[in-house]
């Protein structure tokens, strides 16, 4: 019998569906240990976690006619639209887009296809809803069904018109959403759900951008300039990378530095800081040290010709750490601002810069366990740091 | 005056190597190597630019590769056959980051600048980026920065790939020129464009080679 291709790859859907897996598996296998660490982390704050956003969001469903629920539902809305921006390329594969839309594809299929592939990538979302309709206040079923509706359609709405750059029908969903929020009225409710089916029915196709690949064609008006050096080449081609780059960590990495800070200001004991710093400088290191792999993928490809330039190693290798790495030594800097002694903030900088050199010496020798190296490594050596400062009594 | 000698070069597979104590000198002019697919030609290429590593000595300007490789480079100007770059960077931003790279001050203040542009006809995509170009115009723009630089060793390999009939013209007339004062190193698929280049044609027969073959002056 003759081989025939799968039907899962032969439909769009299929090809979207595949592609969107596979992104997802590698993403999940790239960021494992950082998804281990924030699950650790948020467990003993489960009841911040209730009141912080389960709470509000299940007022949505409530009996509760206020602005909670309509800040709540506009919330998530919102993180739901930038959530989709993070996984636009789980929508469809860049480089293939010119070739995708040159396909006698219907629009219905295609709108099937991203509103899948988004409900897919949204599933995180999609549950912590789900729990906030269980948990919330008695309210009759039809109000509860047409307030889900309304709300899983708005959501798929303004995530659609992130992908398909439709500001004007974003606003149209977080409109109805804030509305569905605040007002629970059987009249009101079957209107928006109508607004937003006919958002989605009325929504431009896809918007490729002139290359094909939209963040190339959206990065190249942003940055005019005739000079470019090594350290400038990396860090552009780390900012426009598939995953994120820089843009990927910094709500984390704040975050962390502003703890990092809070715990610095109200704790009275200098070895108390010093600890506090380091661990900030590790963590901002290994987190930034991410797009490591980026770079150096990226000069293995132009190798041919970028080894053929008069540029020492040396030159090269600093030039990248500085590329990867700034971010984290702008906020180890800034953190350190808040230390009490000068002497302590020289010393986290220290062993941030060197932490720094360390996760790109580990991305370049040991690639497949750089992550898990880098954390102990940085661990080893703020353990042995601690000591020294320990047993000589400087601080 | 030898710019490139290359002496007892072992390079390729181990068991298998393309090139055996492999031994040559280029004294100043064009040379054009010559030879059926996969007999080495891009090999040996890549190994003078310095993207390969290998067993012997490479000298360009007096400085081995290897072991001396800035000052090696600085006489050193290379088009690869894939021209494929950072696809952000702009043609105009190209052409500054080499010669930053060579420390050879800014491109456009180079006096041939203007004129080579219009030779190769890229003035319209100096703001291009490298996404936004066809094959051939990324090809003019590594051609383009090349011959700006003046080196005294010129490496390319299959430049003639993707370019128009007038750019073609154009490259053909600047090697004559380039060849009194440099070494061009170069290989073609052409049999039309390697009649018109004047130079040294070397063929490369059946590998490990030991050394060069001069088929027609």
């Amino acid at each position: 019998m003759p081989n025939r291709p799968s039907r899962s790859t032969v439909t769009p859907l299929g090809l979207a569906l595949r592609y969107c897996g596979t992104e997802v598996r590698q993403r999940v296998a790239r960021y494992k240990q950082l998804i281990l660490i924030g699950l650790l982390l948020l467990l003993p704050g489960v009841g911040e976690f209730n009141q912080l956003i389960l709470y509000p969001l299940s007022t949505v469903f409530g009996q509760l006619e206020g602005l909670i629920g309509a800040w709540a539902a506009a919330a998530f809305v919102g993180v739901a639209m930038l959530w989709a921006g993070l996984h636009r390329d789980a929508i469809a594969y860049p480089p293939a887009a010119g070739l995708l839309a040159s396909l006698p594809i219907s629009r219905q299929a295609l709108l099937a296809r991203d509103l899948l592939v988004l409900a897919l990538v949204s599933l995180p979302l999609l549950i912590l809803l789900g729990v906030a309709l269980v948990v919330s206040q008695p309210l009759g079923i039809v109000h509860k069904v047409l307030v889900l509706l309304t709300l899983l359609l708005a959501t798929a709405t303004a995530q659609l018109a992130v992908i398909r750059k439709a500001v004007i029908w974003g606003a149209v969903a977080i409109v109805s959403a804030v509305i569905a929020g605040r007002i629970h009225r059987a009249d009101i409710l079957p209107i928006m759900v109508l607004a937003n089916l006919l958002a989605l029915w009325k929504m431009p196709g896809h918007v490729l951008g002139k290359t094909g690949d939209y963040r190339q064609a959206r990065f190249i008006t942003g940055f005019r300039r005739d000079a470019i050096s090594w350290t400038e080449l990396h860090w552009r081609s780390i900012y426009q990378s598939a995953h994120g780059g820089y843009r990927l960590c910094l709500v984390l990495t704040l975050s962390l530095t502003a703890l990092a800070v809070t715990l610095c200001r109200i704790t009275d004991k200098p070895m108390h800081e010093l600890g506090v710093l380091l661990a900030h400088g590790a963590l901002m290191s290994g987190l930034y040290g991410l797009s490591f792999p980026t770079a150096l993928s990226n000069q293995a490809t132009y190798r041919a010709f970028l080894t053929s330039l008069p540029t020492r190693r040396f030159r090269r290798m600093v030039d990248m750490v500085v590329a990867v790495e700034f971010p984290a030594m702008l906020l180890g800097l800034g953190a350190s601002c808040f230390a009490s002694q000068w002497q302590i903030a020289a010393l986290a900088l220290f062993v941030t810069a060197l932490l720094c050199c360390i996760q790109y010496l580990t991305y370049q020798r040991l690639p497949r366990h750089a992550v898990v190296i880098g954390l102990a490594t940085a661990i080893i050596i703020i353990v042995l740091v601690l000591n020294i400062a320990l047993f000589t009594g400087v601080f | 005056m030898i710019v490139l000698a290359i002496e007892k070069l072992t390079l390729g597979y181990q068991k298998d190597p393309l090139f055996n104590q492999f031994s040559h000198a280029f004294t100043l002019g064009c040379h054009i190597i010559q030879g059926g697919n996969g007999v080495g030609k891009s090999t040996l290429l890549s190994a003078v630019s310095g993207s390969l590593p290998y067993k012997g000595r490479i000298l360009v300007n007096g400085h081995e590769l290897s072991e001396n490789g800035v000052a090696a480079r600085r006489s050193l100007g290379f088009v690869p056959d894939s021209t494929e770059f950072y696809p952000f960077v702009t043609g105009r931003q190209f052409a500054e980051f080499v010669f930053r790279a060579h420390k050879c001050g800014l491109a456009a203040n180079q006096p041939r600048y203007e004129e080579l542009i219009d030779r190769f006809n890229i003035r319209k995509y100096l703001n291009y980026s490298f996404s936004q170009m066809s094959l051939g115009t990324r090809k003019k723009f590594f051609i383009f920065t090349a011959m700006l630089l003046q080196p005294l060793l010129l490496v390319m390999d299959e430049p003639f790939n993707g370019l128009d009939d007038a750019a073609s013209k154009e490259l053909i007339e600047l090697f004559d020129e380039y060849s009194r004062r440099s070494t061009i190193l170069l290989t073609c698929h052409q049999p039309a464009i390697v009649e018109c280049i004047k130079g040294i044609r070397w063929t490369l027969e059946e590998a490990p080679h030991a050394a060069l073959t001069a088929s027609q002056s």
